[in-house]
């Protein structure tokens, strides 16, 4: 830049001097020269081009910093952080080297970190609905100075999420996602007080499923997204961008759902006590009755749905199928012989196929009451 | 009549006399036994009893023998459903009762903690109560139970003990026994996933309501009357807890690895508040006053306990490992709760393995003060009387005096006197066993 201007000023001050010579010699022939009127005049014309000049270098330099600030390339990550995340910024330029230029990096109005080529910089995000400032100011090498704004105002949710799959009743704990089943995320806007309702709070949100972006679940206040488990061994790869009608807030969640296993339990069934779910049966399990009942939980299957056959079961004992369509099977003591019985519980997704388990246990038959199980 | 004939009939009277002030006394003694209470659950085709660990203990004494009571005692040597207390008689004269439901019948006992004697107050009969509340002073009983008749539909009852029943032919008052109550059942509507009643003894209580993608509680009182609507929710798996008239807790259904929630919500205002959040395997307890919560984080694949002060939004951690549904609050002193401890947490998914009956615990009692930081241990069931013990269902009399619980492995009541009689020598002391208060 400045060799630009020094360049300018030696064209302007050769013109200054080379051109009354060419002019007086054209005009001596015809009148008497004013020397002074025109070292005056020339004084002038000089003075204007050189403002004029002047004028081009100060608009030059306006466009080459605004060149400069508007191809200025930000890069945070993530892109629309939540409340306090931690947030990477990186600037880079394409026009100006920025390992030779000043940055400083303001949160708030403060300073917080400045110097040569300090191109990149973290800080934490705000809390939810509070609005985060950082300033960049630049100092290029060549003198251009360059700000830059950026406003964060998180939106916190909260991500709920609930698997259609069986647990028995009464039971506390949560019904986990497995493959295949089917999943509603919540993604609920975290405001101090929400009265009454887990509602959409009023903004926008668009659903993202293994990168593609699900348009009929996205839009204003639709806060639910419903999908299929993934095959074994993949991932529920699910993204929601939540936004406010005037873009002022927003924030990009990923959303990890773990994918878990079904699981078979067997448990004693009484008839007056019901099923005895504080204790399965397993291989130390022994029974002394004339008739033990056994059910089989099988956890986090899909549900059934009325009048559709989701799941079928299947019993085996000592590995010979038994005719008994239902999850509770009873044997009879019939005849006085100590047993150990293989009990077999197949449980299999009619339509979701990898919903598949079977699991064995052993039922001990005490030796003073015990015969081979009949069904 | 002649002087001799006199003076037989005369001994003859004082003989029948002393005869019925003495059978008088002996009955008066001589707790109600209902049949059910034989050993050997009256089961058809034979079916074992579930292993009773517990349930050999014999108190030292028998009840109402005038002899000292043991401190830790099985009130119930069959399952039950529920565990609560009821007090009977004004401040002065005070008797302090132990409530509880029989899982396979639905009879209702109540044990005089001041004697050990039992009776049978309610014998409405209804078979496999899954999961009992009692609440309303010990006045009411939510039973809850599948009727498989109507495609294994979740019921929920309340049997609203009132009034003795007075008559002539009840055998138990003839023999000197309380008299059963009368008992009045109030149908709630089917399917309620999960409910609680109010714990400070207030007439309410609150249950969930879920349809295919949205929940909704309800308020009302254990006649089933004053119902009103006090959340909506998009969300259907909460857990609720009703630690006193103005406040009602939710926390999301928990499972090891993944964060759940917890709320405040106010049924006064059906205001819902965030309180604790992104906590793996989150359950909780709430203190009466809502101003402490006992919570669990399974991060590091273990129950860790902590503590969350709710007016100072402080967070504090415990030395101890367990779950909050092992612990009670205090009545009195709202600032301390008694927890059950496992002795050994093996490797697990909590509290989904605890919750599924894979993994069982061996408990400690262990006492927290909030206030003052100090966590020490009460009493070892093990080592007190060789069993081990999984203890839930903790409850507290009205004037933290007694400890009630169910031991899970065997579903049966137990009650341990929290004030040591100064010449009590029945538990070991704490130092025998190792256990050093400490300060969190």
């Amino acid at each position: 830049m400045q060799r630009m201007r020094f360049l300018s000023y030696s064209i302007l001050l050769s013109t200054l001097f080379v051109v009354p010579f060419v002019t007086s010699a054209q005009t001596a022939a015809t009148s008497t020269f004013d020397v002074d009127a025109y070292i005056a005049n020339m004084k002038q014309v000089t003075t204007d081009m050189m403002v004029q000049q002047e004028k081009k270098f100060i608009d030059t330099e306006k466009i080459r910093t605004k060149a400069i600030t508007d191809y200025l390339d930000i890069k945070t990550s993530p892109q629309n952080p939540g409340p306090n995340e931690t947030i990477h910024v990186s600037i880079e330029s394409y026009l100006s080297d920025m390992n030779k230029a000043t940055i400083r990096w303001s949160v708030n109005g403060k300073v917080v970190d400045s110097g040569i080529g300090k191109t990149t910089f973290s800080f934490k995000n705000g809390v939810p609905n509070t609005t985060t400032r950082l300033v960049i100011s630049v100092t290029t090498n060549t003198g251009e100075n360059i700000t830059k704004e950026l406003t964060f105002r998180p939106v916190d949710i909260m991500v709920l999420w609930e698997a259609d799959t069986y647990t028995p009743p009464f039971y506390k704990g949560k019904p986990l996602m497995t493959t295949q089943s089917t999943v509603r995320i919540i993604a609920v806007p975290n405001t101090t007080t929400s009265k009454n309702t887990l509602d959409g709070g009023g903004l926008v949100f668009e659903w993202e499923k293994d990168g593609i972006t699900t348009k009929s679940s996205s839009g204003y206040n639709k806060n639910s997204f419903l999908f299929e488990g993934p095959k074994p061994y993949g991932e529920a790869n699910v993204r929601v961008k939540v936004s406010s009608l005037n873009d002022a807030t927003k924030s990009d969640f990923a959303i990890n759902v773990p994918l878990s296993q079904p699981i078979i339990l067997f448990y004693e069934s009484q008839p007056l006590l019901g099923v005895l779910y504080n204790r399965p049966v397993d291989a130390t399990s022994a029974f002394s009755a004339k008739e033990v009942s056994i059910k089989a939980e099988p956890y986090f299957f899909s549900n059934e749905t009325l009048g559709q056959q989701i799941n079928s079961y299947q019993w085996f004992l000592n590995g010979k199928s038994v005719n008994n369509p239902s999850r509770t099977i009873t044997f009879r003591n019939e005849k006085e012989v100590a047993n150990r019985s293989t009990v077999t519980f197949s449980a299999k997704g009619v339509r979701r196929t990898f919903q598949n388990v079977q699991q064995s246990t052993v039922i001990n038959f005490t030796p003073n009451q015990a015969s081979a199980p009949q069904f | 009549m002649n002087k001799r004939t006199l003076i037989i009939v005369s001994i003859a009277i004082l003989i029948l006399i002393l005869g019925g002030v003495g059978a008088y006394f002996y009955f008066s003694q001589k707790p109600s036994v209902a049949p059910e209470e034989t050993p050997g659950f009256p089961n058809d085709g034979g079916t074992p009893l579930p292993p009773r660990e517990g349930g050999d203990v014999e108190p030292p004494s028998p009840p109402g023998s005038g002899m000292k009571l043991p401190r830790l005692y099985e009130l119930h040597k069959t399952p039950v459903a529920g565990v609560g207390f009821a007090e009977i008689g004004t401040k002065s004269d005070r008797s302090m009762f132990a409530r509880y439901i029989e899982r396979g019948v639905g009879h209702i006992f109540e044990t005089n903690l001041g004697t050990f004697m039992e009776n049978r107050i309610s014998n409405n009969t209804h078979p496999g109560i899954a999961e009992a509340f009692f609440g309303n002073k010990g006045n009411s009983v939510i039973i809850r139970f599948l009727d498989d008749k109507d495609g294994s539909a979740i019921k929920t009852r309340v049997q609203n003990l009132n009034a003795p029943i007075l008559s002539f032919a009840n055998s138990d008052e003839s023999a000197g026994g309380s008299p059963s109550l009368a008992t009045e059942e109030v149908y709630l509507p089917d399917y309620i996933p999960h409910m609680a009643i109010a714990e400070d003894g207030a007439d309410k209580l609150f249950y969930l309501e879920n349809s295919a993608s949205a929940a909704r509680g309800t308020t009302a009182n254990t006649k089933g009357l004053g119902t009103s609507i006090i959340f909506n929710s998009v969300f259907t798996e909460w857990l609720p807890q009703f630690p006193s008239q103005k406040l009602i807790t939710l926390t999301t259904k928990p499972s090891g690895d993944v964060p759940g929630y917890f709320f405040f919500l106010d049924p006064k205002t059906k205001t819902l508040s965030r309180i604790l959040g992104n906590i793996n395997g989150l359950t909780t307890l709430t203190n009466h006053t809502g101003n402490m919560v006992l919570y669990s984080d399974t991060t590091t694949k273990e129950p860790v306990l902590s503590l969350y002060d709710t007016t100072k939004k402080e967070f504090r951690s415990t030395p101890l490992k367990t779950l909050p549904e092992k612990c009670v609050w205090g009545n009195i002193t709202v600032t301390i709760a008694y927890c059950a401890v496992p002795e050994q947490i093996p490797q697990g998914l909590y509290p989904d393995q605890w919750y599924q009956g894979v993994i069982s615990f061996s408990d400690s009692v262990w006492k927290i003060d909030t206030k003052t930081g100090v966590v020490e241990k009460v009493f070892t069931p093990k080592i007190f009387n060789g069993h081990e013990m999984d203890i839930t269902n903790l409850a507290l009399s009205s004037d933290d005096t007694y400890l009630v619980f169910i031991n899970k492995k065997s579903s049966t009541p137990w009650v341990f006197n929290l004030v040591k009689a100064a010449d009590d020598t029945g538990i070991p002391p704490v130092s025998s066993e190792g256990s050093i208060p400490s300060i969190f």
